[in-house]
Order: C-alpha cells, then structure tokens, then sequence
C-alpha cells in the first residue's frame, strides 16, 4: 500500500513537473547519437546517389560497397534503433511515473554497449574488411571483429528490452486491474519484438563467428540467411510499430482531437506482435529448398500484416475527419483544409502517412511469388525501403522530434523553427519522391540493385536507365540538405532554444468511449501465440536445411 | 424561423458524425494498392 501511494505520488509529480533531468538525459542521449547517425548515414548515401547516377566516381578508399555498408548500419541499425529507444524510454518516464533508477542503470548500460558495439562494427567496414552491407549474408565474410561489434550491439537492445519490461511490471504491480497506458503498451509491443526477433540474429551471428575466425570451415548459407530474416523482418514491423505509436497517440492530440478507440489500437499491437516474425521467408521468396507451402505460410503472414496496417488508416483518417469536422470542415474531402497543415508537428507524420499508401501497395505485391520476379533484387526494392523506412517512418521521428526534443530539454517549440520544420518536410517529401520514384521505374526496367555504376559494356537497355538515375542524384541532393535541416533543428532545440515548458502531448479517449476489456492485457497469451507461430513458421524449414544441408560454404570476400 | 434553426442544427449534427470521408479516404488506400498490382500484374504477365 506504501508502495502504491510513493509511485502514485511520482505519477503526479512526473506529469506536473515533467520529465525527470536523469531520465530525459537518456532520451537526449539516444536521440543525439539518432541524429549524428542521420548526418553521417546522409552524406554517405549522397554519395552513393551520386555514383549510382554515373556523376561521381568513387575513390577507391571509399569504394561503392563500403560506403553503402557504412550508410545501411549508419540509418538502419543506428538511427532506426537508438531513435525508437530514447523516445519509448521518454514515454515510458512519462505515463509509468519516472524510471526506476535500476532500469535507469540498465538504459546507459544498454546505450555504452551499443555505442562499443558499433565502434566495433565500424572498424573492419572503414578498414575495407567488411563491405558486406547490413544484412552480412554469406558467404560473404566480413572481418570478425564486425561480427564482435554486433553481439554488443544485441546484448545492449535485449538490456533495454529488459529494463522496459522491469518498469511496466513494477508498473502493473503497483496498478492491479488497471490497462497499461496506451504508449507504454506499445513500448511494451516494440520491445517484446526486439527482444523475440533479435533472438534469430544473435544465433546467426555466434554460427558466423567461429567461422569469419576459420575455427570451422564451412556455413550452411540457407540457415543464415533464413536466421537473418526472422530478424530482419520483425525489425521492419518494429519500426512501422514505433512510427504508428505515434500516430495512435500523439497526432490526435496535436490536431485537436482525441484517440479514435482504445480497444482497436491494442488489438493492432497484439496482431502486430503475434504476427510479426512469421514473414522472414517473403524476403527469399525466390531463394530455392524452401517448400512451396512453407514459402506460402510466410507471404500469408506477411499479408496479414496488412490487416492491422488497413485498420490503422481506417483509425487515422477517422480522427482526422471527426476533427476536422468539430472545427467546422464539410464536404467529402473538404474537412482536410481544417487540419493544421502549419503545425510541422502534423505535417510531417501525415506525410509519412501518406507515404505508406503506396509503400504498402509495393510491400503487398512484391510479396506475392509471381510478382515479386517483376521486381526481385531490382532497385524498385531500395525504392520501396526508402519509401517505407526514409518516408513513412524517418518522416514520423522528425515530426515527433519538434516536440520531444523541447520536451526533454526543458525548452519550446519557436515559431521559427517549426517554420524551418514546415520547409525541411517538403524539401525531404520532394527528395524522397524523386529518388524514391526514380529507384522504383529503373528498378521495373531492370537496373539491379546493390551494385555500383556500370554501362554493362554500353548495353542499350543498361544506358536508358541513365535520365531517370539522374532524377535519384537530385532526389538524394535534396535530401541531404533536409538532413542538414532536420539536424540543425533538433540540436537547436536541444541546446539553444528558449526555455520554457512543452507538453508531451498524449491524446485522450473520446468521452463516450466504450471501456476496453482487460484481456488485452494478457502479455503472457500474446508471447505464447508469438512463438506458436514462430514454430510453425521455422521449426520444420530450418530442421530441413540442417538435416538435408548442402555442402556448405567457406568465406567469400567479393569485394 | 425556429424550423429553419432546428435544420441547421440537424446539418450541423449530420455533418460531424458522418464517415463518408472516412470511407473515401480509405477506398483511395484500396485504389491504390489494386492500381500497383494491376501494373506489376500486367508487368509480370508481359515479361513471361
């Protein structure tokens, strides 16, 4: 009972003094090693735009592959991750009344092991040891010491995992019968997936280890790659996870309104959770000794992903127009010019909405056997991971940064800087359509992805991809000076702008809102009928190519 | 004159509980992606 009157009482100070200095001081943390990852990852995939587009000729101490190794850990393993943390760990701090100071301990560890683990990584990629790009298929065979980098690299996520789970369970102790607050449930969502799909990656990477060192000669190819996507897979779903946390929670209170229904909103994170890692194989739809049906229980999975996603637009577009239409918008598209396209807090999330319409669209087809040969290794496939990861949810994390960054900084928002805020969302919307387009027509005319510059000795079909790529080169441009934008207004925000107090801004529910039943709560069910599926997505496939395993590989440096 | 007030506050009523830009919103979500499958289908279908 003491217990639960000490925390009830920090609840109350949290949210009327806001966030504690020793927990916003993680957040800032995190987010500054999010944004000075975007910095460098933006300039290294400058340049690879400009090579890809016949502009620029590489050095040889900086080679295509290189560089598009550094740019993929730099934005996919870097921002992505440490970008997600900071600002669950805020949300955290904020609805479950401040971090307990173990979990607090257990964040810096997670972020120093992070950090010793990318300087690992980073290493043998800048030595030329390690071109083998972010998902490190063999047999290509990078230097060991990058394999090293990415245990530490996993130890740290599953200490943050665990210091997450530590706080909502001494949380639900404190608040029996009580639902977890809506964005500590998705927290509890991204780190349950973190946790559960690095699991596949982590075995991969002590399989390789031994044989980067040559302890063992040969890798079974099938496995890995199997392994790595079981993983890589759920880490696109985390992020798409993260960025529509946002949406569900934040955006309804920036535009005025409040959250649509709570029990649809936890029902998209269950589905989301058990469904997520069962699609690894739709990313090696054409790879051969997997059985038909096993290949079709995956792209079934994948596509049923596209449930919640669709009931997640149903949810948006229905605030939205409940909002609009309070504030007096009519007509069957007109309630759009009450939204507040002024706010970049809005813009840019709705843009990142937007985005995922055709992102989406691309995600179901390429999924589908026959038609993802149109596309298969073409660069329509970086096209469709831009629009996805660069647009849908980069886009979101900015739009969220112009309120947490002030938020944890204990300064505000300027009319300036969100004026700056509304020119680097368009300026990064007209980047990314550009070069995402571009990536997306070359690709469907052929162009692979994943390689450098080349004519094919002056193939006609090679040069008529040339006029578009030139497109991709202005669209990567573009961005880069967004990225400049966007990094300058965090740090400003960080560091220099006025002092003051900014809201963390959770929506409510509606007033009449039908109360959401508790077994929503039941954590346990959601991981137990996680890992059914897991079993019966991977058990039989991955006892196939182990017990019928091919002649396995040695190491491969391709580069 | 209070017919025509209690009118304007049916509209006024009609107007913010409806969900028809909802559902326009969300079948231009749809178009979209049977507009993209349509094309790689017809890609696919060309090319083999």
């Amino acid at each position: 009972m003491e217990a639960l009157k000490s925390y009830d009482w920090k609840d109350k100070a949290n949210k009327a003094l806001g966030i504690s200095q020793e927990d916003a001081r993680i957040t800032k943390s995190y987010l500054s090693v999010a944004f000075i990852a975007i910095l460098f990852g933006g300039l290294l995939g400058l340049l690879q735009g400009m090579n890809r587009a016949g502009i620029l000729e590489l050095p040889v101490w900086a080679n295509y592959y290189k560089v598009l190794t550094a740019h993929g850990l730099l934005l996919v393993v870097v921002l992505s991750a440490f970008f997600t943390i900071g600002y669950f760990y805020a949300g955290l701090s904020h609805t479950l009344g401040g971090l307990l100071p173990k979990v607090r301990k257990m964040a810096w560890i997670g972020f120093w092991m992070k950090i010793f683990g990318f300087v690992l990584a980073v290493i043998p990629v800048l030595q030329g040891d390690a071109s083998v790009m972010y998902t490190f298929y063999p047999p290509m065979a990078a230097a060991p010491m990058f394999y090293i980098g990415l245990v530490f690299i996993v130890l740290g996520v599953w200490m943050l995992a665990f210091g997450a789970f530590i706080n909502v369970a001494n949380w639900r102790k404190n608040h029996k019968g009580q639902h977890i607050p809506i964005f500590s449930f998705f927290a509890t969502g991204v780190f349950v997936l973190l946790f559960f799909g690095s699991l596949p990656v982590a075995i991969e990477v002590f399989y390789i280890i031994p044989w980067a060192f040559g302890w063992i000669e040969t890798i079974n190819v099938m496995v890995s790659r199997t392994l790595f996507w079981a993983f890589g897979h759920t880490l696109v779903n985390i992020w798409y996870l993260t960025a529509i946390s946002a949406w569900y929670v934040f955006i309804p209170k920036i535009i005025g309104g409040k959250r649509w229904s709570d029990l649809l909103t936890r029902v998209v994170v269950i589905a989301l959770v058990i469904m997520n890692i069962t699609g690894g194989f739709h990313h090696q739809i054409v790879d051969p000794g997997i059985s038909e049906s096993v290949k079709y229980m995956h792209v079934f999975m994948s596509l049923a992903i596209g449930f919640p996603s669709l009931m997640t637009a149903y949810a948006m577009f229905a605030v939205f127009e409940k909002t609009a239409r309070k504030k007096g918008g009519k007509g069957l598209v007109g309630w759009y010019k009450k939204m507040p396209w002024g706010d970049v807090r809005f813009l840019a999330p709705f843009i990142a909405m937007a985005a995922f319409i055709p992102a989406g669209a691309g995600g179901i087809v390429q999924s589908t056997n026959q038609l993802n040969q149109v596309v298969h290794n073409s660069m329509w496939v970086v096209g469709h991971f831009h629009l996805t990861l660069g647009m849908t949810v980069v886009m979101t994390f900015f739009g969220v940064s112009y309120w947490l960054v002030p938020y944890v900084s204990g300064r505000v928002l300027t009319p300036k800087i969100n004026k700056l805020g509304i020119i680097q969302t368009i300026v990064w919307t007209v980047g990314m359509v550009l070069m995402s387009g571009a990536m997306h027509w070359v690709g469907l005319l052929g162009s692979p992805r994943r390689t450098s510059y080349s004519t094919y000795f002056d193939n006609a079909t090679a040069l008529s991809w040339d006029p578009y790529l030139f497109f991709l080169a202005i669209g990567g441009t573009l961005l880069m000076i967004g990225v400049l934008l966007q990094v300058y207004a965090v740090f400003y925000m960080m560091f220099f702008a006025p002092k003051g107090e900014t809201e963390f801004p959770m929506a409510e529910e509606e007033e009449d809102a039908t109360p959401t039943p508790m077994w929503t709560e039941r954590w346990g069910l959601w991981i137990v009928l996680m890992l059914t599926l897991v079993s019966m997505a991977y058990v039989i496939p991955l006892v196939d190519f182990i017990v019928n395993a091919p002649p396995g590989s040695p190491p491969f440096k391709t580069w | 004159m209070a017919e025509s007030n209690v009118k304007q506050n049916e509209e006024v009523v009609e107007e913010s509980s409806t969900i028809k830009g909802t559902i326009f919103s969300v079948a231009v979500v749809g178009g979209v992606i049977l507009v993209t499958y349509l094309l790689i289908y017809g890609l696919y279908m060309t090319r083999i």
